[in-house]
């Protein structure tokens, strides 16, 4: 459309009172004009005026007419609806505040629940072209994928179905930024990531190869939010210290800001070499092999299946090639017959999230849409009911010379302004739920942080639900308005009832029940199968049971040996009141997994337990603490350690695949692959428990104990302190002053 | 109404004949429908009700514009002008009018 055309209708829409007036003036003159014309022709000055106006066919009606034409009418028709529509919703105020609740606590509902199913699986990776990323793993029967040793990083590099390779690992570690002691997200990059990745630097430089490469100087790259938050932004951050497990890193530059991380709810803070990561032993200096992720990008024009093709020819070739060397014979065997897989790295890499609350998060979304669907449900027929009472308005309405079009456009208006204030209502809703469940997901998993924020798919998600339901409500209103104006309501002085409406609202409520008796059937399986989980014997007592979290002293391991630290420790820690026992392990019961490995009982011609069995380090007491009891044999001894013979503990179902538990004491197990695990003796048979909630319906799990006093060396990276209290919680703060007093490993 | 003879318009023919008698000079409202009729010799009736929308009708095309003057009474009136746009439209129309009118002519002649 030509300006020439658009500029005489623009003007008309926003000098609309000035044409109004000049059209009066227009027709006053014409009138008189005819009028004249009349009255030349002989007729009275009254009657000649009179036939005037006739001529002109009404001056009112001509005037309706040419508003018509022009272009103000829509918004004229939008506003005064919209008046309108204020008008009557003011007028019945409890109506429409559950309107607008009902609808709220639905969108709400649906909103929060879609933005975590968006944050959780949905969304990409914030690094460049992440739909060209793909994990490079090993897959198992189970079909879960294992990381890597970064030995592969280079023969991985050579398949020409990749452009560049990135492997990395995370970490969970204590960091001392200017004298404060924070726990942090760590990722390791080996020297081609920032390249791989398309990730840039704001300030400063990033890791390049020869940044991670044995000898080279300790550098560090430090996410945007934890330059704001520790360094406050400045540019003096270059050149800083951090102290980590016995380094001290030079912060060379910062990550731009969109990075946070490549797995899924744990934010990095610090990027650091993956060859200059801290070794976590003391005096055990840098390892030669990391246990890695492997990215890698696909070359372009390369789809995923031609790069697994391609990665599935040159299996073996690549774990040939790959071989670590300190591999023991056995694990060699193990890693030469794993496969090789890809998986799509588009979304982040995760371990556990998705497995654990990606099908759930979905059936709660479902849960969430029937509660919209009723909320509809329950307001269409609040807002039938309504209309039988406006019969009479409807009727005078009409009788007045209002359209049915009109009717309806202000039935629509009612119903869409009730939506759009519920969804408004509802996105505040979602925001408070989301903050909800996320911070009790911050309470479950250490450095757990997810952001459930307003993205273009979560913003699709509300618009599409909006304008479905709107939709909906205007279809219902145009309907319904059809039967209201077929409605004499004058004549029968709003008395009478809109036949068949009273069948639809039969049908309405039928829905409603059929709905919620679906809902309530479904809340209460879901109750009872809570109740079911509560009641679940998992072999543990964990009433009055605390755990709290060691982590080491960033500046490293000075005190020397764990071992009379942590005997020290424990013992001031059990003889202070309120405890009633205390105890140390390498993981959080319930929270965290131990490894699996299969084990062997040396003594019957080494008869392997047909399932693997859950492997962890427990100090003596821990069995007292947890409520397990002794079945055979003894707990472990606190002066045992590393010049005795090393001993385990099993669980009473590993013990039955061996024979009679009390016939096993001093016998010896072989302990998966690992070179300090292959010959430890039996000490003790102890009940069975369920310590890892992975498989919740796993009954009798194979439990090994190790004894932790003969193998401090692996849990001195920040094992974890069980209490058991006597009353109902634990003095944290007396807790912290021993571990303060005592200084930290 | 007076005149047995007075045809009414044939729809879509008023803008035709508004853009033709501006063709001649600025005029107002009333003049237009007066002049329609001396033209036409009282043959055409123009509906004074339908005048005004299709007169701002052909303004938002863009086909006429209109200026205030003073009608020969001594009052405001407003005068209505043909366009470039207008002027073109209007030879179209003239056109396919022509063209109509023929054809319906050969039919009523041939027939």
């Amino acid at each position: 459309m030509r300006w020439s055309r658009i500029l005489p209708r623009l003007r008309s829409l926003f000098s609309r009172r000035k044409a109004e007036a000049d059209f009066d003036d227009e027709i006053e003159s014409h009138v008189e004009l005819q009028a004249r014309k009349h009255i030349a022709a002989g007729l009275s000055e009254e009657e000649a005026w009179r036939r005037a106006r006739i001529d002109l066919g009404g001056v009112q009606q001509t005037r309706e007419s040419v508003r018509d034409v022009n272009r103000w009418r829509l918004f004229d028709a939008f506003a005064r609806n919209l008046r309108q529509a204020l008008r009557t919703l003011r007028k019945s105020p409890i109506f429409t505040l559950v309107a607008v609740v009902i609808l709220a606590v639905g969108i709400g509902a649906n909103l929060a629940v879609f933005s975590l199913v968006d944050s959780l699986l949905f969304r990409p990776l914030p690094v460049d072209r992440p739909e060209e990323l793909v994990r490079v793993s090993t897959i198992d029967k189970q079909g879960r994928l294992g990381n890597l040793p970064s030995t592969i990083a280079d023969p991985v590099q050579r398949i020409s179905a990749f452009h560049g390779v990135c492997t990395f690992n995370t970490s969970y570690e204590g960091a001392d930024i200017n004298g404060a002691v924070e726990s942090i997200g760590i990722t390791g990059f080996d020297g081609n990531c920032f390249e791989t990745l398309g990730l840039r630097v704001q300030l400063g430089r990033a890791i390049t190869p020869a940044d991670d490469s044995p000898g080279a100087e300790a550098t560090a790259v430090v996410s945007s939010s934890l330059w704001h938050s520790a360094f406050g932004g400045r540019a003096d951050v270059l050149g800083k210290r951090i102290k980590m497990a016995g380094v001290a890193l030079t912060v060379i530059g910062v990550a731009e800001e969109r990075f946070d991380g490549l797995l899924v709810g744990f934010p990095t803070g610090i990027i650091l070499p993956l060859h200059q990561e801290p070794g976590p032993l003391p005096g055990s200096g840098k390892q030669a092999v990391y246990f890695v992720n492997v990215l890698a990008r696909l070359a372009p024009g390369v789809t995923q299946n031609q790069a697994l093709a391609a990665l599935a020819t040159q299996n073996d070739a690549l774990l040939k090639e790959s071989l670590p060397s300190t591999y023991t014979q056995n694990r060699q065997r193990v890693y030469l017959a794993s496969k090789l897989t890809l998986t799509s790295a588009k979304n982040g890499i995760d371990y556990m999230l998705r497995n654990r609350f990606g099908k759930p998060l979905y059936a709660v979304l479902g849960i969430c849409a029937s509660i919209l669907l009723i909320a509809c449900v329950n307001l269409a027929n609040l807002l039938l009911a309504r209309s039988l009472r406006r019969q009479k308005e409807i009727g005078m309405r009409m009788a007045l010379g209002a359209k049915r079009a009109h009717v309806a456009g202000m039935l629509v208006f009612e119903s869409s302004i009730l939506v759009l204030a519920g969804a408004g209502l509802g996105v505040l809703i979602a925001g408070w739920l989301d903050d909800l469940v996320l911070a009790q997901g911050s309470g479950m998993f250490g450095n757990f942080q997810m952001k459930a924020g307003f993205d273009s798919r979560v913003a699709a998600f509300l618009i599409g639900a909006v304008a479905l339901i709107a939709g909906a409500f205007a279809v219902a209103a145009a309907w319904q308005s059809g039967r209201l104006c077929n409605f004499d309501g004058i004549r029968d002085g709003g008395r009478g009832v809109v036949r068949g409406s009273g069948r639809v609202q039969k049908i309405l409520i039928a829905c409603q029940i059929a709905l919620t008796l679906a809902l309530v059937a479904g809340g209460s399986l879901f109750n009872s199968s809570l109740r079911g989980l509560y009641q679940i014997d998992l072999g543990l007592n964990t009433e009055r049971l605390w755990d709290v979290m060691l982590s080491t002293r960033p500046e490293g391991y000075n005190n020397a040996s764990p071992g009379p630290y942590y005997r020290d420790l424990l013992h001031q820690i059990e003889t202070s009141p309120g405890v009633a026992s205390a105890t140390l392990a390498n993981i959080v019961p319930l929270y965290m997994s131990a490894v699996q490995s299969p084990i062997a009982h040396i003594e019957n011609v080494e008869a392997v337990a047909e399932r693997r069995s859950h492997v962890l380090l427990a100090a003596d007491g821990y069995f007292q603490t947890l409520g397990l009891h002794m079945i055979a044999g003894e707990d472990f001894r606190r002066d045992d350690s590393d010049s005795r013979e090393a001993s385990a503990i099993i669980s009473e179902s590993l013990a039955a695949q061996f024979g009679d538990p009390a016939a096993l004491i001093g016998h010896h197990i072989r302990v998966g692959s690992d070179q300090k695990y292959q010959r430890l003796k039996i000490v003790g048979v102890v009940s069975n428990a369920e310590l890892d909630l992975v498989h919740p319906l796993e009954t009798k799990p194979y439990n090994v104990y190790v004894n932790l006093w003969q193998h401090t060396e692996l849990a001195a990276g920040g094992p974890v302190l069980l209490v058991k209290t006597k009353g109902g919680t634990l003095d944290i703060a007396a807790v912290r002053r021993i571990v303060d007093s005592k200084g930290r490993l | 109404m007076a005149g047995q003879s007075r045809l009414d318009l044939l729809q879509g023919t008023l803008d035709l004949l508004i853009l033709r008698t501006l063709q001649t000079a600025p005029m107002h409202g009333w003049a237009i429908s007066e002049r329609i009729q001396q033209i036409s010799e009282k043959v055409l009736q123009v509906n004074q009700g339908s005048l005004y929308p299709a007169l701002h009708r052909l303004e938002q095309q863009g086909w006429i514009k209109a200026e205030w003057g003073i009608s020969e009474l001594g009052r405001r009136a407003r005068f209505y002008q043909l366009t470039g746009a207008g002027r073109k439209q209007l030879e179209l129309e003239s056109d396919n009018w022509a063209r109509l009118a023929g054809a319906i002519g050969r039919v009523l002649e041939m027939a």
